[in-house]
């Protein structure tokens, strides 16, 4: 292993120790009694004393904190005070739809974006190259809420031919999917243009085609096997973002998944979910972090051996 | 004389950009109605020449409260984008000029920052310090920190070593005058940029939180907030969903063009 991957390894647990101080402190440094705030503000006297003495509030801080993490590593964040369920149980009953939710929508995201990009910069300056970028600009700037919004009115209010709401069929993932897949579909087919347009005008590339190798083996074989590095760093970088936009999405399409559930816990001011899922959404991105630069890595062995 | 068409995408941004801030001035004189006067006889209206966009279930003018919205929108942008270079310029600057310890410190702290969610991280800070309009672009600002911060560190880091900069410190200017005075003038370029292009991003967050009743609350004229109320009647007055979300893209599509133009037209070196 290199040693840049070496760092990254030891820089995950310390940047979520970081994160899950904050988060832990957020709900401290609120105004008022944290055991009141995490019980609700409906709970009895005799409710809100237990969680106090449950999630150790009477004792100091730093101490709070160590048992906080304690139980987080076990993945016990206490009781929701919406559904008086555990936050555990909240997240594992949620956590498979935005799973299946996200990997639809970036299968789509990622074969829609690379296909456009590809085009694109194998007809530069064309009609068609400017039909992509113009295209990946305006999707890059429409709210998919609102195309949520649109697409639901015509294809499931006017025509009826998909649910209007929830996660019970494939026809279900349709809609979702496609709607929340578009933005980072736009920002992989810029990315993508612009990296394959880069290494088309290399000197390797013009000797690939002066050996008389066809367009499409110079295209996938020489040139996107070197410009996949960017691409594959901005597809791992927009996951964050996809998740993000996962949290309205959910909402518009009434999505049973970790999106909606952080949404309603906001507005119940559910404290106890609240800190549950952001810490889940952080180790995610942070580990998907970590995945891209394994994966550049072995596509890139250069690096490999500049980092060492 | 450069003609416009040479660079369209910078005068297409710049004409959307400079009708949305016209409408923004004159909204009083071009809204035909009060965007917030109630009339229970004329709802859900559908759009006819005496109510061009039509009007909402409270019989309000959709029209009048979206031209009202066009100031909310920029205020947005003023406060969500200005107050995350307050905080992002200076950490950058710091952190890539004295290196060392600050430098590690302001980095981790960006690290730690780019592993939330922009929009979760906003979720936390909206639930800790209650839904509004105000509260959300804070913490807008506060997701977009690590953005402009990073830029700017990199810009110092690359700019310090610079000759200028050496000979201002060889006339005896301190730390102080040569961030401000030559440091900062000169990594402005790439930040306008980087600021263009994240108001698209700023209007589209903001307007998404309101849109889930944690932004702007009703009966704000706001564009994401009246989305949010259409939404429960769509099919029956899909208007009231239609046209905010409609001046929405518009508006980012106007600063992303322009962000892409001024790219192209200041900094080639970074076009995409």
């Amino acid at each position: 292993m290199n040693q840049y991957l070496k760092r990254r390894l030891v820089t995950l647990p310390v940047v979520l120790l970081i994160a899950s101080f904050l988060i832990f402190s957020a709900v401290r440094f609120l105004p008022g009694d944290p055991a009141r705030i995490m019980a609700g503000m409906q709970a009895d006297q005799s409710t809100v004393e237990a969680v106090r003495v449950r999630l150790g509030l009477d004792r100091p801080f730093v101490e709070q904190y160590a048992l906080f993490l304690k139980n987080a590593v076990r993945g016990n964040f206490g009781i929701s005070i919406r559904s008086g369920k555990p936050v555990r149980e909240e997240i594992a009953d949620r956590f498979p739809y935005t799973l299946a939710l996200a990997s639809t929508s970036y299968c789509f995201a990622i074969l829609l974006g690379l296909t456009a990009g590809l085009i694109a910069a194998g007809s530069q300056g064309s009609y068609v190259d400017h039909f992509v970028i113009s295209s990946a600009v305006a999707a890059g700037s429409i709210p998919n809420y609102w195309l949520a919004l649109m697409a639901m009115t015509f294809f499931c209010v006017h025509l009826g031919w998909l649910p209007l709401i929830g996660a019970e069929s494939w026809r279900s993932y349709l809609l979702p999917s496609l709607t929340l897949g578009l933005m980072p579909a736009a920002v992989i087919a810029r990315m993508t243009r612009a990296s394959m347009l880069e290494v088309l005008h290399q000197d390797y590339i013009r000797t690939a085609r002066a050996k008389g190798l066809s367009n499409t083996k110079v295209y996938l074989k020489h040139a996107l096997k070197n410009a996949l590095v960017p691409i594959v760093t901005i597809i791992g970088m927009n996951f964050a973002g996809l998740l993000g936009g996962a949290v309205i999405t959910e909402a518009v399409f009434s999505w049973p998944g970790i999106g909606r559930l952080i949404v309603d816990a906001v507005r119940f001011r559910d404290y106890a979910t609240i800190q549950g899922v952001t810490l889940l959404t952080v180790f995610i991105v942070i580990s998907m972090n970590l995945l891209v630069d394994v994966l550049i890595t072995i596509i890139n062995p250069r690096i490999r051996i500049d980092w060492a | 004389m450069t003609s416009p068409w040479k660079h369209k995408n910078l005068t297409a941004g710049t004409v959307i950009i400079a009708a949305i801030v016209l409408v923004a001035a004159s909204a009083p004189l071009l809204a035909p109605y009060d965007p917030y006067f109630q009339n229970l006889s004329i709802t859900f209206q559908a759009p006819s020449s005496l109510h061009l966009l039509g009007t909402d279930q409270y019989g309000r003018d959709v029209l009048s409260r979206i031209l009202y919205g066009t100031r909310l929108s920029l205020l947005e942008i003023l406060v969500g984008v200005g107050l995350a270079l307050l905080l992002g310029l200076p950490c950058g600057l710091v952190s890539g000029y004295f290196g060392g310890t600050v430098d590690r410190a302001v980095s981790w702290t960006l690290d730690v920052l780019y592993a939330f969610p922009g929009i979760v991280l906003t979720l936390l800070i909206v639930a800790i310090l209650g839904p509004s309009l105000i509260n959300t672009l804070v913490a807008i600002a506060i997701f977009s920190v690590p953005v402009y911060a990073r830029l700017t560190r990199n810009l110092t880091l690359s700019l310090k070593q610079m000759d200028f900069i050496e000979a201002a410190r060889a006339l005896g200017a301190g730390n102080a005058r040569i961030l401000l005075r030559h440091v900062l003038p000169n990594a402005l370029v790439p930040i306008l940029i980087q600021a263009t292009l994240s108001a698209g991003e700023v209007v589209l967050t903001a307007s998404g939180l309101s849109f889930l009743g944690l932004g702007a609350q009703p009966p704000l004229a706001e564009w994401g907030a009246m989305m949010g109320e259409g939404r429960n009647f769509l099919g029956v007055a899909t208007y009231l969903s239609l046209f905010p979300g409609a001046i929405i893209t518009v508006t980012a599509l106007g600063f992303n063009v322009l962000g892409d133009g001024l790219r192209d037209r200041l900094d080639p070196k970074l076009r995409g």
